[in-house]
């Protein structure tokens, strides 16, 4: 089973390539810089746009009363922090692997499947982890949290990337082709909009308030929220730790099944 | 319209097969998703907004943003693929058909797609209470509109580019802040004026004015002539643009 053990200075070369690949030109900039300005809209569209609808006094955290836009802002970190990995990891990663023909290059080198695999999601940590720094600014800004708790919120907002980064993966090797794009895009509209960002689950009818309590952004935002206002419970291990295995879960799926080459 | 326009439609029709299960399922499923979201998780906080519970303010306009975000990918990547990696477009000028006929027949496909999903939607929002007037035969022709003043301008603006990486940046950039911000979740006065004044100029938000008075048997904000002209404009400006601009990549050479 030593196979399915990524070499790191393999994964490093992989990871270089992406990093090497930002010197192209400014193409990849935007698309990297882009990526974090999609959330921010969010935010303030519905934090001051929707908020300026409301009268005070609805929100509420660890029962502090706060702003529509502080109680969405932190579940906007948790927000891209997703959307940073997984826009690499599975519409990028799913090119590579079907149109640009990126990975039959190196794998003609002693590089293996595995070490893609580590090497591609370690980039796209590292996409994840600047657009998780930029918020941390935005939410610091806002009140929402201190430069203390911010030592939290990082690697809280980080293993939403890495759950969300392997997630991708095992959603990239099953694609068919472009017919499945919209279905891949709704279903993370669907995440995002059920995910407790911009209202607690409790305000929905039944059978949706349970399911939207299983889909992983949901631990994700309620992760993110929890640390952000210093309002640590168990429950956050709890969130935590369904994150962490669905990460170890879907990392360990992917490398098998490139392993065994069932493409 | 010619012949050659409908043999491009039929083109596009064709292609469509393969994709139309999820393609559809997503522009029905997109703005209901939003709609039980934003309408139903956050609407009850909000104080009614001009005498209208917030859920049914914001659904006729949903639908807008759906066309709008439908018609915006199927003219900036679609229309990019065509010219650079399919080269669709070569091929169907190589024939009788021209340039003018690549723009009305791929106008009149997106027709198709979008009255669809006009009428599975208004259907679905008017089971939520959201459909409250008879105007609303008039919304095939709000989504119409609103799809060509869109359609034209984005088709113009992907003639011109060449590298794909640029593509998600269009949609994360141009389309999604439009989408924000065109008074579908909250009316553009609460913006600062410079901002408004932005908003105004897009053709998404005069069709969602135009939408939610139809949904709604309100007046619409500004007079009916006024929203024919702001899209009358986009779109005889995107026609005219695009058609240069493809002229320009198809038959120069140089593309």
């Amino acid at each position: 089973m030593t196979t399915l053990a990524p070499s790191p200075s393999r994964v490093r070369a992989i990871t270089s390539r992406n990093i090497s690949a930002l010197r192209s030109g400014p193409e990849y900039w935007v698309t990297v810089l882009s990526g974090v300005f999609e959330p921010l809209m969010y935010m303030l569209a519905m934090g001051v746009g929707l908020g300026s609808l409301m009268t005070s006094g609805h929100w509420t955290v660890d029962g502090k009363e706060v702003s529509y836009l502080q109680y969405i802002a932190p579940a906007m970190l948790a927000s891209a922090a997703m959307s940073g990995a997984v826009s690499e990891t599975l519409i990028h990663f799913f090119f590579k692997l079907r149109y640009q023909h990126t990975f039959e290059g190196m794998l003609a080198t002693p590089i293996r499947p595995v070490d893609i695999v580590a090497g591609e999601l370690l980039w796209a940590l590292i996409r994840s982890a600047a657009y998780i720094a930029v918020f941390l600014a935005v939410i610091a800004t806002l009140g929402v949290t201190t430069p203390a708790r911010a030592l939290v919120v990082f690697p809280a907002g980080f293993l939403v990337s890495f759950a969300f980064g392997a997630l991708g993966m095992v959603v990239a090797t099953r694609l068919r082709g472009p017919q499945d794009f919209d279905a891949v895009v709704v279903g993370q509209l669907a995440l995002f909009l059920f995910s407790g960002a911009f209202a607690p689950l409790s305000r929905y009818p039944e059978p949706l308030h349970t399911l939207a309590a299983l889909l992983p952004l949901y631990h994700g935002v309620e992760l993110v929220r929890g640390t952000a206002f210093g309002h640590l419970s168990l429950a956050l291990a709890g969130h935590a730790a369904y994150l962490l295995a669905l990460g170890v879960g879907c990392l360990t799926w992917t490398a098998r099944r490139i392993e065994l080459g069932d493409d | 319209m010619t012949t050659s326009s409908l043999a491009v439609m039929e083109r596009h029709l064709i292609a469509y097969r393969r994709l139309w299960k999820s393609s559809a399922l997503s522009a029905v499923l997109t703005p209901v998703l939003f709609m039980v979201s934003i309408g139903v998780g956050v609407g009850g906080f909000v104080d009614e907004v001009d005498g209208v519970p917030y859920l049914a303010w914001i659904a006729a306009p949903l639908l807008l943003s759906a066309v709008f975000q439908q018609t915006a990918q199927e003219s900036t990547s679609r229309v990019f693929h065509e010219l650079n990696t399919t080269r669709t477009v070569h091929a169907i000028v190589a024939t009788s058909a021209g340039v003018r006929d690549v723009l009305v027949g791929r106008l009149l496909y997106l027709m198709i797609r979008v009255q669809f999903s006009t009428v599975c939607f208004l259907a679905i929002a008017a089971c939520f209470g959201a459909v409250r007037s008879w105007w609303i035969l008039a919304e095939p022709l709000v989504a119409a509109a609103v799809a060509i003043a869109t359609a034209l301008p984005l088709t113009a603006l992907a003639s011109t580019i060449t590298d794909d990486t640029y593509l998600p940046a269009v949609s994360r950039l141009i389309t999604v802040p439009v989408v924000l911000f065109s008074g579908i979740l909250f009316p553009p006065t609460k913006l600062p004026e410079w901002a408004a004044a932005a908003v105004y100029a897009s053709p998404l938000w005069h069709g969602v004015d135009l939408a939610r008075a139809a949904a709604l048997g309100q007046r619409p904000d500004w007079p009916l002539w006024a929203h024919i002209a702001v899209l009358g404009v986009w779109s005889a400006a995107g026609y005219a643009l695009s058609s240069r601009i493809l002229h320009r990549r198809v038959y120069d050479g140089n593309s």
